[in-house]
């Protein structure tokens, strides 16, 4: 299973269970998702500096690209959103990086 | 009734119904891209800022130059918080305020603190930042 299928099976499950309506299809927004995942991983790989600054900025350009409307003082079910993207990025760049 | 009086009400329903159409659509858009600017700001900020005080050490940039700028910051910072379009219009992020952010990210890779790839993403997050501000600004144009 490749990282973009991955990233859309956790998105459809998330949307069903939060019960959130995105402004993009799960797929896309697993594609964004699965291209930020694949440079973090780059970056473990040649293990340079400033990983968690890559990270927030992942989740931002994932944020940003999608149009997601979670915001920097997101409570609740918003929160979570933001919590499992960037949960899922480093989970996968690490993954990737290590296999 | 007159076939042209009804040609006129339909052109009218036709208008008010992409009106509408139109307007809820950069409701969505807006309601949407507010928010994502929202949270990128911090780290946007932080890379803006520390541009600024790069211009300052090198002699690029006076000092008064960069309060004024630092105050450009604020008042950006206030209208995504605010969701105050109109107030957001009037920030010249774009052309004046962006160039900092992108020589902060250099300056992070310069002393070492980043990577290229790292910084790579740091250069995208401002791409998008400014895409997503200029989308909003000529909203409301």
């Amino acid at each position: 299973m490749n990282t973009r299928q991955e990233f859309r099976d956790l998105f459809d499950q998330s949307v069903e269970r939060l019960e959130t309506n995105l402004q993009i299809s799960t797929d896309d927004l697993a594609a964004i998702a699965a291209e930020e995942s694949d440079r973090l991983a780059r970056i473990l790989e040649n293990n340079e500096p400033g990983f968690e600054q890559a990270l927030i900025a992942a989740r931002d350009n994932v944020a940003l690209r999608a149009g997601l409307a979670v915001g920097a003082f997101a409570s609740g079910l918003d929160r979570e959103w933001l919590g499992l993207i960037a949960g899922a990025l480093r989970f996968a760049a690490g993954a990737a990086a290590g296999s | 009734m007159k076939l042209i009086h009804v040609l006129a009400i339909a052109a009218s329903v036709l208008v008010l119904s992409f009106c509408s159409s139109a307007c809820a659509g950069s409701s969505a858009k807006t309601a949407s891209q507010f928010p994502a600017a929202e949270l990128a700001w911090p780290g946007v900020e932080g890379d803006f800022l520390r541009g600024l005080d790069d211009g300052i050490a090198d002699g690029e940039l006076a000092t008064d130059d960069a309060a004024r700028l630092r105050v450009l910051g604020d008042q950006l910072e206030a209208a995504l918080d605010g969701h105050d379009s109109a107030g957001l219009r009037l920030i010249p992020w774009s052309g004046i305020m962006r160039p900092w952010a992108d020589r902060g990210i250099d300056d992070k890779v310069a002393d070492l603190e980043i990577g290229p790839t790292v910084a790579e993403s740091l250069h995208d997050r401002v791409v998008h930042f400014t895409a997503t501000i200029d989308s909003l600004q000529r909203i409301y144009q």
